[in-house]
């Protein structure tokens, strides 16, 4: 008899929790677990197919909701504070060992797993030397076999020419996306419509996840909220 | 006279959006309103590009044609395509009978929020425990019987009729359990008539693939066997369970075998929509004979299965 082996999709947020993310912005990133919460309780058997981690970074990085099913009743959600400067290395270092990690490990309970999906927040530029933070970001998407279908999303004083080499894979078939907010939108609103943006995604994909396709599929053009725009890896150079 | 298609113009001014999906708006259509449909209509407006190029005229002029206790029975069973919407020659959307209110539950969501949600069988597939915690009902086994035999009796009433379902999925049938427990078929513009072409063309959801790849009825029967399987089933990844083990403790009788002939490759072989109605019958027969002997004074409570009485032979629920 076919056996019922399940496939499912490691989905994280890397969210910036630096000391400009103060105020309404960090109300806004507070909202978002609730959401993804609320959204997979309409569409509960969306819990055999996506598992949910959070990973915050200001001067340091840390795991605030380790990978999990987010309807599990053991589930508590972290409130998201601001910390100190902005460390891009320190984000991806720890985002690499988490994927290691829980990869392996849901692999030895018996899951396939799909290429994990990170959805990466920030509204400011790296404060870490460029070399610095352009290493970590090499360990983590280079000569990695689990390197994460990665994308980018800024805020506020986020830099899109930074944050554009960050989408990953850049290019091909499966390239990912960068999400912008548009010039005079207001900061918070738009870490509001990014985490619709998230949901939406994350939704699609583990509906569609059966079909063998990359395991992230992200809304297309016509359906994201006003005031984000949608860019790939060449519309900054 | 073409009766099965109405201008634009008669749709009237719409009402509120109550859905929206990849191909189409939903909205209330408060002006609209028809001799053969008793209750209030909504207005499936197909997106640019996703108006189904034929066949769904056959569909509408399907019910129709049916003599009126059929129709009536149609209607309580599938929100039903009931007009094509046209504009200069060109359909631009349906006219469907809005869904009836007990098939939604007001609920208070994880995060405390209220809303008012539509109850897709997908809720039937979780495990009991967690439907509770969200807000939304934890059937007994007992109405979960009652459930799949709802279902098998409107997959006979479509099939019966020369129709095919095609893409029967977690997200487009509902339940209710007020009153008698019922499933209502909704989204079913990938109905087709046997013989002709599928007005949209018919897909498998994800993790609903039968053996075959062409859809048929042989493939509606398999799907009900997966219906059957995961929502008897219920818990964590019961949603994309194939294996039919899993039901040998929870079915009496016949059952085993039926659900393996049901998902096997053999279309030939899956039980009917009519078959799996009789033996659910007998089923639920059985079981209130055997608790009205077993213990004719306790209330009918939740079960969490059947089994075989050592004594008299007869399949109990498991208390």
């Amino acid at each position: 008899m076919e056996s019922d082996k399940a496939k499912l999709l490691p989905f994280y947020l890397v969210i910036d929790v630096s000391a400009s993310m103060s105020g309404s912005k960090l109300e806004q990133a507070n909202q978002i677990m609730p959401k993804v919460v609320d959204a997979l309780a309409d569409a509960p058997i969306l819990s055999d197919k996506v598992r949910f981690g959070v990973i915050d970074f200001g001067s340091d990085a840390q795991v605030r909701l380790p990978l999990c099913d987010l309807l599990d009743d053991e589930v508590t959600l972290p409130a998201l504070n601001v910390r100190g400067a902005t460390s891009y290395a320190a984000a991806f270092r720890l985002l690499r060992a988490e994927l290691e990690s829980n990869v392996k490990q849901l692999k030895a309970d018996g899951f396939q797993v799909h290429r994990p999906a990170v959805f990466f927040i920030s509204d400011g530029e790296p404060t870490d030397r460029d070399e610095e933070w352009r290493a970590a970001f090499r360990d983590l998407t280079e000569n990695f076999p689990i390197y994460p279908n990665l994308v980018p999303c800024g805020v506020d004083d986020a830099n899109p020419r930074t944050l554009a080499t960050l989408i990953h894979p850049a290019s091909g078939p499966k390239a990912m996306r960068m999400y912008l907010m548009e010039q005079g939108q207001n900061p918070a609103d738009a870490i509001a419509m990014i985490a619709e943006i998230l949901i939406s995604s994350m939704l699609a994909s583990g509906q569609s996840m059966a079909q063998g396709n990359s395991g992230l599929i992200l809304p297309a053009q016509q359906d994201l909220p006003s005031g984000i725009s949608a860019y790939s890896s060449d519309d900054f150079v | 006279m073409s009766g099965h298609v109405v201008g634009l113009g008669e749709v009237g001014p719409l009402g509120e959006l109550l859905g929206e999906g990849g191909q189409a708006k939903v909205y209330r259509a408060p002006a609209a309103a028809l001799p053969d449909v008793p209750g209030p209509l909504v207005y499936k407006q197909y997106k640019a590009g996703h108006a189904p190029p034929h066949g769904l005229a056959a569909v509408v002029a399907r019910r129709l044609r049916m003599d009126e206790p059929t129709r009536r029975r149609l209607d309580r069973t599938a929100a039903w395509p009931v007009r094509a919407v046209e504009e200069a020659g060109q359909v631009r959307g349906v006219l469907v009978p809005l869904i009836p209110d007990d098939y939604f539950e007001d609920r208070v969501k994880p995060s405390g929020a209220r809303a008012r949600t539509l109850r897709e069988v997908q809720h039937l597939f979780i495990d009991p425990a967690r439907a509770a915690r969200l807000g939304m009902p934890a059937p007994t086994a007992a109405e979960r019987v009652l459930v799949c035999r709802d279902l098998a009796s409107a997959v006979h009433l479509l099939h019966r009729n020369d129709l095919v379902i095609g893409d029967l999925n977690p997200k487009n049938a509902v339940f209710r359990l007020t009153d008698r427990p019922c499933v209502m078929l909704v989204d079913c513009d990938s109905i087709r008539i046997k013989g002709a072409a599928a007005v949209v063309r018919q897909l498998n959801a994800p993790d609903w693939e039968p053996p075959e790849r062409v859809l048929s009825q042989a493939s509606d029967r398999y799907k009900f066997g997966l219906f059957v399987l995961r929502c008897l089933s219920p818990g964590p990844f019961a949603s994309i369970a194939r294996d039919p083990s899993r039901l040998d403790a929870v079915l009496p009788g016949e059952g085993p075998r039926l659900l393996r002939d049901a998902l096997g490759p053999t279309p030939e072989r899956r039980p009917t929509a009519q078959e799996w109605g009789r033996y659910f019958d007998s089923v639920l027969t059985e079981a209130v004979a055997a608790r009205r002997a077993a213990a004719p004074a306790t209330s009918g409570g939740g079960t969490s299965g059947w089994r075989r009485d050592p004594k008299t032979r007869r399949w109990v629920p498991v208390t």
